[in-house]
């Protein structure tokens, strides 16, 4: 075993070896899915998402929210996601056909959040949360992101989308202030709610 | 229909991989390289670092080894 | 008390014509080597002050300022790349050079374009984590650093690893010793590895979860093409080196090197056991973790065999003492994997701690226990110049060798835990997040540990580099070649 090219092939070919099964062969099975219906002539599936949960979406990616939380709840009997509500089917290969970037993510210290937005639907939740989890979850591990909110005067008329703090909230903002998420938050919330795995694909009905 | 032809492209890819690593070792025991095999477990043995020395120690820790080599 | 200058005048009757002295090998790779350690040691303490502040504000979120770049994803992110790539990488590319060069008996010619490429890496990488902070980062993992930098961290990855290949095409021994033929592979796989994945994934991306399997296919093997045949290249190295004895059977080491190559390149899909991917791909990578056993097992075996009847050697060595700690976390961490990578064991550990404790045991019980092991053997043997202290070798060793014990061991139960908690829905998810806390706690305790360890050998290391070279002791702390201790005898009589 000393002669370089020998030794080079060798090498060369359990990479290419793998790569061609592991890769190109997923490639080339997955490669053509395309949205599909149920039945002929119904609306297909997945949907394609909107703009503002695109950005959303690199507001995600730009935090790093994936290092805490998945988005690939497994089947009914493979582990406790289905009953926890983070899918009433598993997620299958379809449902991420228009992602250009995929966040399957691999850890769940938080929960999965490839179905928060049918779980979790209303934004002042989303928002508090965000801001302080310990408001919605105590005992939560989750980093606040309050830099994504910002504390201002009250005009005129208080903004409607203004976070409404519970009673008694000791970081509550000074009277005649309040506190309002930026464009960031609120994209980042639309994307949040925008996660539904609340459709049916011919390959992935849901659990009974 | 389309899976079937994966999995043929697969099986002959995978003949394919097998039988060039066979060819690849019968071609190196031709050539000789597995002649004096057990030998080049010594290559890294110079006589600077020489065999039987022992290389490395925390201070006044020598070996019997190395105090044997040194003499 | 100079360095040797040439073989001819240090060898006499014994040298054998156009093999080069080892000390000669080693000078002309003085200054790369030291480059590279000093960026790694660098990077390590940068990586461990990330991983400090990342693992406390796992456990106490409010612990630290509400400030975008310390975001927990950004932290934990910046981390892993800067130990990752910048110690790890740094540390293995002048381990892998010298390794490959002595044993090519060959000089590295033209070194200064070889600094130039390290210098190069080191600016992609230094680029690379201030993006990841401010938040340019991708969220895929082990590719966190923005695509900007990708091609320069490309470009010099492929100049640095040619030397070592250029070092093997113009080598001068008659023999290939095993540790070479792991260097070789290694500098061919990860530049194909990220090459091919920087493609798929960032500038062609490729459809839904291909990319998932891409990305697991390059992150696990950038531990087991990468990291792990330069850390096996290592312990196959010093190991008979030290103690003096060749290696017990070369031909398991043969077996061991293409059962590796064939098998760990399969295994990353482990990573994906339950998820949006077919399901044949989850079994090939979990036959394949399986089959894992192998390698881990003849390497364990020939290098146990090696050290029977030397275990004494191995304690009264600084290199051997982190290597040999090395080699062992190999085998139980590898044995552990090929375990987790089971479904039924998967479908506890996956998404938990226990697959974090398990990447550090393996990252850092053995590969930087190793790669410590080799600074400690290389670094005076590039100076001529002792350690400056035994006692700091000592606080290093036992601090690495409990800190990551204690890691290890926390994640993995407080995984377990949290995975049994997760799967069983009549516990809240609340409640099971509140039920890792402790164990977080303890793996800061050994983040601590590590950190004091990392301190200890910076300080040794710095007062090394700046010890004058009169400094060169006859019983110093760690042993220079009895060799030039002799001529350094015979110059002082002289």
């Amino acid at each position: 075993m000393k002669n370089l090219p020998l030794l080079f092939c060798g090498i060369f070919f359990c990479l290419a070896f793998s790569w061609t099964g592991l890769i190109l062969s997923s490639q080339l099975q997955l490669g053509s899915l395309r949205p599909a219906a149920i039945e002929e002539g119904e609306l297909t599936y997945p949907r394609r998402p909107t703009g503002q949960a695109e950005q959303g979406k690199q507001e995600y990616i730009r935090l790093g929210c994936i290092y805490c939380h998945s988005q690939q709840p497994r089947m009914k009997g493979f582990g406790a996601d289905f009953e926890r509500g983070w899918g009433d089917r598993q997620s299958v290969p379809r449902d991420y056909i228009w992602q250009k970037r995929v966040l399957l993510g691999t850890m769940r210290t938080g929960p999965d959040l490839m179905n928060v937005g049918q779980r979790l639907t209303s934004a002042d939740w989303h928002h508090l949360h965000l801001y302080d989890p310990q408001i919605t979850s105590p005992g939560s591990i989750m980093t606040p992101f309050s830099y994504l909110y910002e504390t201002r005067r009250v005009g005129e008329v208080p903004s409607a989308d203004a976070l409404r703090f519970p009673p008694g909230y000791a970081m509550a903002p000074a009277e005649g202030y309040e506190i309002v998420p930026t464009d960031r938050a609120r994209l980042l919330v639309d994307y949040l709610l925008s996660l539904k795995l609340d459709y049916e694909l011919p390959e992935a009905k849901f659990s009974q | 229909m389309e899976w079937n032809y994966c999995l043929t492209f697969i099986v002959f890819l995978g003949i394919f991989f097998f039988s060039s690593g066979i060819s690849a070792l019968v071609w190196a025991v031709r050539n000789g390289h597995f002649q004096k095999f057990d030998e080049q477990a010594r290559a890294i043995f110079t006589e600077e670092e020489p065999e039987g020395t022992h290389t490395d120690y925390f201070p006044g820790k020598m070996s019997v080894n190395s105090k044997i080599s040194n003499k | 008390m100079q360095l040797p200058a040439s073989s001819d005048d240090v060898l006499g009757p014994l040298a054998i014509r156009d093999q080069l002295s080892l000390t000669r090998i080693d000078a002309s790779l003085r200054f790369v080597c030291l480059f590279f350690f000093t960026a790694a040691l660098v990077w390590l303490l940068i990586g461990t002050v990330f991983a400090l502040l990342t693992s406390f504000s796992l456990h106490s979120p409010s612990l630290l300022p509400c400030w975008e770049w310390l975001t927990f994803g950004r932290i934990r992110s910046a981390h892993l790349n800067a130990v990752a790539f910048g110690w790890g990488n740094n540390a293995a590319f002048a381990v892998a050079i010298w390794i490959m060069a002595r044993l090519c008996r060959a000089e590295i010619r033209h070194g200064g374009l070889l600094l130039i490429a390290a210098i190069f890496w080191n600016i992609g990488l230094t680029v690379g984590i201030f993006g990841i902070l401010r938040g340019d980062i991708t969220s895929v993992e082990w590719l966190e650093m923005p695509t900007y930098v990708a091609p320069l961290l490309a470009v010099s990855y492929v100049l640095i690893g040619a030397w070592g290949v250029l070092a093997f095409a113009y080598k001068k021994s008659e023999h290939v010793y095993v540790s070479q033929w792991y260097i070789l592979a290694a500098l061919f796989w990860f530049p194909w590895l990220y090459t091919i994945v920087q493609i798929m994934i960032f500038f062609e991306p490729a459809l839904g979860t291909v990319q998932a399997i891409t990305n697991w296919w390059f992150g696990h093997n950038a531990l087991g093409l990468w990291f792990t045949p330069i850390g096996v290249a290592a312990a196959y190295y010093f190991l008979p080196k030290v103690l003096g004895v060749p290696i017990r059977s070369y031909y398991l080491s043969l077996l061991g090197f293409w059962s590796l190559a064939l098998f760990y390149n399969w295994a990353g899909m482990h990573h994906l056991i339950g998820g949006p991917i077919p399901v044949w791909v989850i079994s090939a990578g979990t036959v394949a973790s399986v089959m894992m056993v192998i390698p881990v097992i003849v390497t364990a075996i020939n290098h146990h065999m090696t050290t029977v009847g030397h275990f004494k050697s191995v304690w009264q060595s600084p290199t051997l003492r982190f290597v040999v700690f090395g080699a062992m976390s190999y085998t139980l961490s590898s044995l552990i994997g090929s375990t987790m990578a089971l479904r039924e064991v998967s479908q506890v550990t996956h998404f938990t701690h226990a697959v974090v404790g398990h990447a550090h045991h393996g990252a850092y019980g053995f590969f930087t226990m190793v790669m410590f092991g080799s600074i400690y053997y290389m670094m005076p043997r590039l100076l001529n110049r002792e350690w400056p202290s035994a006692c700091l070798i000592r606080i290093h060793f036992w601090c690495a060798a409990l800190g990551i014990t204690l890691m290890a061991v926390a994640l993995h139960i407080g995984g377990w835990i949290q995975g049994v908690e997760m799967n069983t829905p009549d516990i809240l998810f609340l409640q099971v997040v509140k039920n890792t806390v402790p164990w977080l706690k303890a793996r800061s305790v050994s983040g601590v540990l590590l950190a004091s360890g990392h301190v200890a050998f910076f300080v040794n290391f710095i007062w090394m580099l700046c010890r004058r070279s009169e400094a060169f002791a006859h019983e110093g702390p760690t042993l220079i070649p009895l060799f030039w201790k002799k001529e350094a005898a015979t110059d002082q009589q002289d």
